[in-house]
C-alpha cells in the first residue's frame, strides 16, 4: 500500500526518477545525482520514501551490508492508490 | 514603552510549541520573531533616508562587539538605535555578544563590571552575562547585589551560555524561569552535547506552560544563521523549537577580522549570498536553485529590487530573508494555536514535517520526538 507524500518528498523523488526510473541505484549513486544536498537530508528523504511505499529496499548483490534501492513507478503509485480508495 | 504582562497562549502537546501573548503599553503581540539585529537597524536607517516603510517586527536586539584590539567592549552605535527602536515603539535590548572562548574565561568579577557598566547607559532591560560554573546558590547572592542598583525602571535580564556547566544548569534557569520576564541565551554548536542537552531542558521547562501562565520572554542569541551542520536549516527556526520566543543570529563584526577576509567578505558575489528559501525553510545559493528550479532566484530577486528602495543588493537579501522567515513564524504560530481544537492536534507537526524540507529533516534528525514520550 503507498501513502501520500510530502511535497519537497515529491520534488526530490521527481528528479531521481528522471535519472534512475525504475533501475536499482545505491546511496552514493542518489547523492551525486542530488547536488547540493547532504547525506543527513537524502537519508531522511530515503526514509519517507520507503515508509510511504514509495522505494523499494533490498540488499546488494555479493556485498549484503549494502542497500540497494529502486523507486516505484509514478504508474503503479497511481494505480495502487486507485485500488486503494475503490476498497475503501 | 513598558514590558506588562507576557501570558501563555497556548502548548501544542504534539510539537512542545508554545506561543506566547506579549502585552506592552504600546502593543501586543504573539512571540516567535526574528529581532532587527545590527545589520537590519543599517538597513532601515537607509531606508528612512528614502523615506521607505521599515520592517514591521516589535523587537530590537544590539550586539555589543568586543574591540579585540583595544580589549573593551564597543559601545558606538549604542545610543543610536536606542533611539531609533524607541521611536519605532520597540522592545529594545542590548548585550555584549561573547564568542564561547570569552565565556570559558567569564568570572563574576567581570560579568559584574560589564553588568554596571550597562546598568548605567540608561537601559530597561540589562543584560548580566551568568558565568559557565555558577551554581544557583552564588548567582542567587549575586543577582541580589546587582538589583540593589538598578533603578526602579530597570530590570535584570540573566543572560546563560548554552554551555553552561549541565549538572548546574537546570536548577538555575529553572529559577529564573520562574523569576524573571526576560531571559536570553547565548547558543552555541547543536552538535555539542552540552549544549544540545541544555536546550533540550530549557524546551522541556517551556512547554510545562499551560494556558493563562505568566512566562518569561526567551531571546535566543548569538547562534548561526545558516545551520551548515543541518542541511542549512535556518537557525531561527532551529533555535526557536528550543522554545525562544525572540531570536537574533550572531553578528559579523569586521573590525576584528584580518584584512584579507573582510575583503573576501565585501567582494562576494550574488551567487555567494544565501538565500531563505521559504519553500525549504532554509538557506541555498544561487547554483542550487538553478539545478532544481531551473532559475537563479537570488538574481531574479535583485532584479526586482529599485535602487531607490535605499539598499546595498546584500542588504535587500538580508532584509527579504527576515521577512520570509518571519511570514513562516507567523503560519507556524497559527498552526500551533490551531491544535487547541480536538481535530488539529497534528496541525503544527504536519506544517514542519510536510511542508518545509529542510525544518522536516532538522524536526526528524535532530529535535527529541515527543509522541514516543
Amino acid at each position: 500500500m503507498v501513502s501520500p507524500i510530502p511535497k519537497w518528498v515529491w520534488k526530490r523523488y521527481a528528479k531521481l526518477w528522471q535519472k534512475f526510473k525504475d533501475k536499482t541505484f545505491t546511496f552514493e549513486q542518489a547523492q551525486k545525482e542530488l547536488k547540493h544536498l547532504d547525506r543527513n537530508l537524502i537519508s531522511v528523504l530515503f526514509n519517507e520514501l520507503r515508509t510511504a511505499g514509495w522505494i523499494a529496499v533490498n540488499l546488494g548483490e555479493g556485498d549484503s551490508r549494502k542497500r540497494v534501492y529502486n523507486l516505484l513507478n509514478p504508474l503503479e503509485i497511481v494505480e495502487s492508490v486507485k485500488n486503494d480508495t475503490k476498497k475503501n | 514603552m513598558i514590558l506588562k504582562k507576557i501570558k501563555t497562549e497556548h502548548t501544542d502537546e504534539k510539537t512542545g510549541l508554545v506561543v506566547k501573548r506579549i502585552t506592552t503599553s504600546e502593543w501586543e503581540t504573539f512571540n516567535r520573531k526574528v529581532a532587527i539585529n545590527n545589520s537590519l537597524f543599517s538597513c532601515e536607517q537607509k531606508r528612512l533616508i528614502y523615506n521607505k516603510p521599515l520592517l514591521d517586527i516589535p523587537f530590537q536586539i544590539h550586539h555589543i562587539p568586543f574591540k579585540k584590539k583595544i580589549q573593551t567592549w564597543d559601545f558606538e552605535g549604542l545610543e543610536v538605535s536606542k533611539a531609533h527602536a524607541i521611536r519605532q515603539k520597540r522592545l529594545y535590548f542590548a548585550f555584549q555578544q561573547r564568542s564561547a572562548e570569552r565565556w570559558d574565561r567569564l568570572t563574576f568579577s567581570e560579568a559584574e563590571g560589564d553588568f554596571q557598566d550597562l546598568a548605567t547607559r540608561g537601559l530597561p532591560f540589562v543584560p548580566y552575562s551568568i558565568p559557565k560554573d555558577s551554581s544557583l546558590e552564588t548567582w542567587k547572592e549575586r543577582k541580589q547585589d546587582a538589583l540593589s542598583i538598578l533603578n526602579q525602571s530597570q530590570i535584570l535580564v540573566p543572560v546563560f551560555c548554552s554551555n553552561h556547566q549541565r549538572d548546574l544548569f537546570e536548577e538555575i534557569f529553572n529559577y529564573e524561569f520562574e523569576n524573571s520576564k526576560l531571559i536570553g541565551v547565548q547558543c552555541y554548536n547543536l552538535n555539542d552535547n552540552n549544549n544540545f542537552i541544555n536546550l533540550a531542558k530549557i524546551k522541556l521547562r517551556n512547554m510545562r506552560l499551560q494556558t493563562g501562565d505568566e512566562a518569561p520572554l526567551l531571546f535566543g542569541l548569538s547562534y548561526s544563521k545558516v545551520q551548515k551542520s543541518f542541511s542549512n536549516v535556518s537557525g531561527c527556526f532551529a533555535y526557536s523549537c528550543f522554545g525562544f520566543d525572540v531570536l537574533s543570529h550572531r553578528q559579523v563584526f569586521l573590525e576584528n577580522m584580518p584584512t584579507e577576509i573582510v575583503q573576501k567578505i565585501l567582494s562576494k558575489k550574488v551567487e555567494e549570498i544565501m538565500r531563505y528559501d521559504k519553500t525549504l525553510g532554509g538557506f541555498n545559493l544561487s547554483a542550487e536553485q538553478e539545478f532544481y528550479d531551473g532559475r537563479n532566484i537570488t538574481q531574479a530577486f535583485l532584479e526586482n529590487v529599485a535602487v531607490a528602495e535605499g539598499l546595498t543588493p546584500y542588504q535587500a537579501i538580508q532584509w527579504a530573508n527576515l521577512n520570509e522567515q518571519q511570514n513562516d513564524f507567523n503560519i507556524l504560530n497559527s498552526h500551533v494555536l490551531e491544535t487547541a481544537y480536538e481535530d488539529k492536534k497534528d496541525s503544527a507537526l504536519n506544517y514542519i514535517e510536510a511542508q518545509k524540507e529542510r525544518w522536516a529533516v532538522f524536526w526528524k534528525t535532530k529535535m527529541p520526538q515527543l509522541s514516543s514520550v
